[in-house]
């Protein structure tokens, strides 16, 4: 901190507080987060019943001290099933993130790094398949391979993958004209050093925030595929086919939508809230940099 | 001849609006030449087509026409683009933009050693702090990131960077056009010396006959993509060409004020 001028303390004087409360929206969004991971990864230890035992004698049953969330339709612990949820929704979601970013990413480096006409062949057959609805996809690949979790994921991630492409494209087009990747061409780097060391870098930090904001997105689609059949099957426990069952008996028993729709709300919101965190500590970061 | 480029055109297509595109011719058949141990200033106005060859010496843009020669070899025959950026460096104009700004000082000035060189890492740091001596540079930077730098000190990374390893050609692109008078002078005089030291041919490409003539041999005007007058930098009062004389004028004028 030797060269502060007067500009950059009153940069800073105005970052402060803005700074304070962003630390404190990650961290509880992070302390979110890591209590659904864990949900997720010893549900089976916490899960106080079978969540595909059945028991139709007890259908229906508002919460109660054995059955902390009530009873469904069925007659099966709601929160057991809850917590096993948690894994097939969470990680199918993350699956989807996964194979989305690294093909999206690769392709948009290069189509962004290329130019030329190798960028515009990718760009139109981007454009061909994000012209294509998710759910039509799905349903075809339903129809094709029959319904289920991980087909729902096959689909979601032919098709999202095309949107990350096209903005790695993009900012890898604006990153590519910086005077310092010349540099590094002069410095004798090869093409795939320029991306990996200057290029990949540089647009990592907006990758992350897109990403952290769309596991949201993928986690409520996948709700929804389920919601209509066409991801997980029954009895496997996922938040959206709980909902879709549930929708059934909204009126007589309502929290059999109350609380997997609390779950999903849940890890989107704690998701947003740790998506904007990060976007403006990095923001902040550049500034400092003085860029 | 260090370097020499014959008869070199670019013209760039661009659009308008619409259907309609024109073109701009950049480089019309540009011919200079460094000779070994020369310090030639490329000196015009501003959109002459200083900056474009400055890229298509340094090979990053290809010319449309004509052909370029270093160390007496054609460009076509450097297959091996590592031999090429051995002997050829340049350091960019806007110099604060042409470093990384996630990177340190010494990543910075180490990158043409990774790729062009086969020194291990405490070889190579030992090359960093030789050179960052040469330019001036307090060890101490060796950290930091180019945020924290002043304009001249930016200067003398950039400089450092396309020093490190000697090349036998450097091309420099307004070095010292951001800078204030005192620092203009400071750069100026450690090109004369690193000249003197490691006998590297340079190219001082720059709108600011002053400057460069204190340093340059011999000083070739641009105009509209074509060199149209060279003399040695002694001989300034001699100047034909109208535009060669305006900057003369100028830079006369410029150091009689001061």
């Amino acid at each position: 901190m030797s060269c502060q001028s007067d500009g950059f303390m009153q940069a800073w004087d105005k970052a402060r507080p803005v700074c304070r409360q962003t630390h404190v929206l990650l961290y509880c969004s992070l302390c979110l987060l890591i209590l659904y991971a864990g949900v997720a990864l010893f549900a089976p230890f916490l899960a106080p019943h079978d969540p595909l035992q059945a028991n139709i004698a007890n259908r229906l049953k508002p919460p109660s001290a054995e059955y902390h969330l009530g009873t469904d339709q069925l007659g099966r612990c709601l929160y057991s099933r809850l917590l096993l949820g948690a894994r097939n929704t969470l990680l199918s979601a993350g699956a989807v993130l996964s194979a989305t970013l690294v093909i999206g990413t690769l392709v948009g480096l290069f189509a962004g790094f290329l130019g030329g006409r190798c960028d515009f062949i990718i760009q139109r057959a981007l454009d061909g398949v994000m012209a294509f609805p998710g759910l039509i996809l799905a349903l075809a690949i339903a129809g094709l391979l029959g319904p289920g979790l991980e087909n729902a994921v096959l689909a979601l991630s032919l098709v999202h993958w095309a949107g990350y492409a096209r903005i790695v494209r993009n900012m890898t087009l604006s990153w590519r004209e910086r005077t310092f990747v010349y540099a590094a061409q002069t410095a004798g780097a090869d093409p795939v050093a320029i991306l990996r060391r200057h290029i990949l870098p540089a647009i990592v930090p907006s990758i992350a925030v897109i990403a952290t904001l769309d596991y949201g997105r993928i986690i409520l689609s996948i709700a929804g595929l389920s919601f209509l059949g066409l991801g997980a099957q029954p009895p496997a426990p996922e938040w959206g086919s709980m909902l879709s069952d549930g929708k059934a008996y909204m009126q007589i028993a309502s929290h059999l939508i109350i609380w997997p729709g609390a779950a999903i709300m849940g890890i989107v919101l704690a998701l947003q809230l740790f998506g904007d965190a990060l976007k403006r500590i990095w923001n902040e970061q550049d500034v400092e940099r003085g860029k | 001849m260090i370097w020499q480029a014959q008869n070199v055109s670019k013209q760039f297509r661009y659009r308008t609006k619409l259907f309609g595109s024109g073109q701009l011719m950049v480089l019309s058949g540009l011919s200079l030449a460094v000779g070994q141990r020369e310090i030639v200033g490329l000196v015009g106005e501003s959109g002459s087509g200083k900056t474009t060859l400055a890229h298509i010496a340094l090979m990053l843009d290809r010319p449309d026409n004509g052909r370029l020669y270093l160390d007496g070899v054609s460009y076509e025959n450097y297959l091996d683009k590592k031999k090429f950026y051995r002997q050829i460096q340049i350091v960019f104009q806007h110099s604060s933009e042409a470093l990384n700004p996630r990177w340190t000082v010494k990543d910075i000035i180490e990158e043409p050693l990774c790729y062009l060189t086969q020194l291990d890492s405490d070889a190579r740091l030992e090359r960093i702090r030789e050179i960052m001596e040469a330019v001036k540079l307090p060890s101490d930077l060796l950290k930091e990131r180019p945020g924290r730098l002043s304009g001249g000190q930016a200067q003398r990374v950039s400089l450092a960077r396309a020093l490190v390893l000697a090349p036998k050609f450097v091309i420099l692109d307004e070095p010292t056009s951001s800078l204030d008078v005192v620092v203009q002078r400071l750069i100026l005089q450690m090109l004369r010396q690193i000249h003197e030291a490691m006998k590297t041919s340079f190219l001082i490409i720059s709108h600011d006959l002053a400057a460069v003539r204190r340093i340059a041999d011999r000083i070739a005007f641009i105009h509209d993509g074509r060199i149209v007058e060279e003399v040695k930098s002694d001989a300034l009062g001699k100047v034909q060409h109208p535009t060669a004389r305006r900057l003369v004028l100028a830079a006369e004028r410029l150091s009689d004020g001061i």
